[in-house]
Order: structure tokens, then C-alpha cells, then sequence
């Protein structure tokens, strides 16, 4: 089954990292979405059917902690996993993200290598990869 | 105390200075002495820079000429060097490198337990005189990078307690 994953971070470049760093990984992907900030994220969601959110932390006008609360308190978002990438390496900030209900945590820099193995066991696919 | 505080900075800053920029970006940083007559006034220069908060409160600024921030931003795309590179993408480029660096300097310094929250980067184009202004009374790291200067600066605002 191909999965569509938002990417949502206000820089582009890192949206661009991520995005192709997701097809390196040769996990079976159908569409990419991007969004810059927490608010453009809660309209692509409802706009479109999404398997996967990779968040990052700090943005403008919505951040990643406010998109987490958003999801979570809406019938129809909450149930969509959702894995946050960012710089910040504080552990008691990743306890309070996993308490939220985030289900797993990247740290900046990345390789496709863990984003691959950590979008497997999120979504639950060990041996499902194309090729 | 804050001669040796400013040291462990310093010793923090070079390591994940080099580091980062060589598992993100591919470029290797050396380490190099700014008064061994590295001339920083032919550059057109961009800094980055963010502010922090939280367990102690501070700046970070990385400091590279445009050429460089351009060679960063190809990296990170993927781009050949000699393809058009905007302003908008070399300067997201320097500013997700210092957020990256900046992250990972403050759990070195600060441990993991500690907590902060980082402003957005800006960046701003910088004259000769306002960076060597800029390295007068802060903790910096200096690095040749291909051939470019690159500078990153730690500004912490004191803390009542320390001693």
C-alpha cells in the first residue's frame, strides 16, 4: 500500500531534504504534500486524504506542538500518526512531544537511512519495501 | 570561571561547527586563526542568526561569505554548483545550517535535560567592521571551508548566578 505523507516545515530547503530523502528510501510512497507551517498543514489535511505527518518544531504562525494539539483534539485528524523532525535535542522536550502523542521523534541532522527505519516501524511495515 | 566557561564554548562550538556541516552539507571546515591575516573585507558576507531562550538565554550567528552560503545551498539540494542559485535559497540555506548547529551546541553545552526555544533565523547581509564588532567580546569558532571563512559566534547573556 503507498502511503501519502505530508512534510510540513517552514524552511524549503529542508522540505526538499526530506522529500528526497523519503524517495531514497524506497518505501512505497504515492503523494508528497508540503506545507510551511502548522495552519497550511491543518488545510492540506483536510483537503486531502494523509497517511503520514513529518513535522518540524518551530515555525511561524503555527508550530509543530500547536499542530499536534490541533490533531489530537479533532475526530478526524487524530488517528493520523505524526513524527517530528527538528534540531532540538532536549529530552525532556521529546518526553512532553511523545505525551502529546507524537509517535516518534527525528533529531536534525537525519539519514535516509533512519528516516526509512522509523517510518517502517511507524507505520508498521518491516518487509513491505518496493524491490 | 568564565575564562574556562568561554573555553568549553569555544571547544563545543569548533567540534559541532565541523560536524554538522560535514554530515549535512559535505563541506569540511577547518579550524583556523582569524589574526593569521585572513582577509574577511573582500567577502560579501551573510549572517544568520537566531536567538534562544529557556535555561539560559543567548544568540547564535553564522557569519559566511554568499559564495559559500550559494556552495551550501547546492549541497543541500543536490544542485550542481555552477546551476542558479536565489537569494531565497542561499539564505534558507544558511539559516538551516545555524538552526542545526545551534541545536546541537546547546544539548553539548547544556545537557539534555535542558530546554529552549529558538526564534525563527533572519539573515542580513554584514560589513567587515560590524563582524569583527561582533567577534570583539563573544565565543567564536573560525573555519576555512573551500577556501571561504566561516565564522560562527556564541552570545550568552549572563546569568545572576554565575559564578
Amino acid at each position: 500500500m503507498a502511503f501519502s505523507i505530508l512534510v510540513v516545515d517552514d524552511s524549503k530547503t529542508i522540505r526538499s531534504i526530506i522529500v528526497k530523502t523519503l524517495k531514497l528510501s524506497r518505501l512505497d510512497i504515492g503523494e508528497i504534500y508540503e506545507a510551511a507551517n502548522g495552519k497550511e498543514a491543518l488545510q492540506v489535511l483536510q483537503d486531502n486524504w494523509i497517511d503520514l505527518v513529518l513535522s518540524d518544531l518551530n515555525m511561524p504562525e503555527m508550530n509543530g506542538l500547536e499542530l499536534v494539539d490541533k490533531m489530537t483534539s479533532d475526530d478526524m485528524l487524530k488517528s493520523i500518526p505524526v513524527v517530528i523532525i527538528s534540531t532540538d535535542g532536549s529530552t525532556t522536550r521529546i518526553e512532553e512531544l511523545k505525551a502529546k502523542g507524537i509517535k516518534e521523534y527525528i533529531r536534525k541532522p537525519f539519514t535516509p537511512e533512519a528516516v526509512g527505519e522509523i517510518i517502517d516501524k511507524v507505520m508498521g511495515v518491516i518487509n513491505e519495501r518496493k524491490e | 570561571m568564565k575564562e574556562k566557561n568561554d573555553m568549553k564554548y569555544k571547544d563545543a562550538l569548533d567540534e559541532i561547527v565541523c560536524q554538522v556541516m560535514e554530515q549535512t552539507a559535505f563541506v569540511f571546515p577547518e579550524p583556523a586563526d582569524l589574526s593569521e591575516g585572513v582577509s574577511l573585507d573582500e567577502h560579501e558576507m551573510l549572517i544568520a542568526t537566531l536567538a534562544f531562550n529557556g535555561d539560559r538565554d543567548g544568540e547564535v550567528s553564522l557569519i559566511a561569505p554568499v559564495n559559500f552560503c550559494m556552495e551550501l545551498s547546492a549541497n543541500l539540494l543536490g544542485k550542481d554548483i555552477d546551476e542558479t542559485c536565489t537569494p531565497e535559497e542561499y539564505s534558507d540555506a544558511a539559516k538551516e545550517m545555524l538552526n542545526i548547529i545551534t541545536g546541537q551546541l546547546l544539548t553539548k553545552v547544556f545537557g539534555e535535560e535542558a530546554v529552549f526555544n529558538l526564534t525563527a533565523p533572519v539573515t542580513k547581509s554584514l560589513t567587515g567592521e560590524e563582524m569583527y564588532s561582533l567577534i570583539e567580546n563573544n565565543v567564536y569558532s573560525f573555519n576555512m571551508a573551500d577556501e571561504h571563512p566561516v565564522l560562527v559566534t556564541l552570545t550568552l547573556k549572563e546569568k545572576a548566578h554565575e559564578h
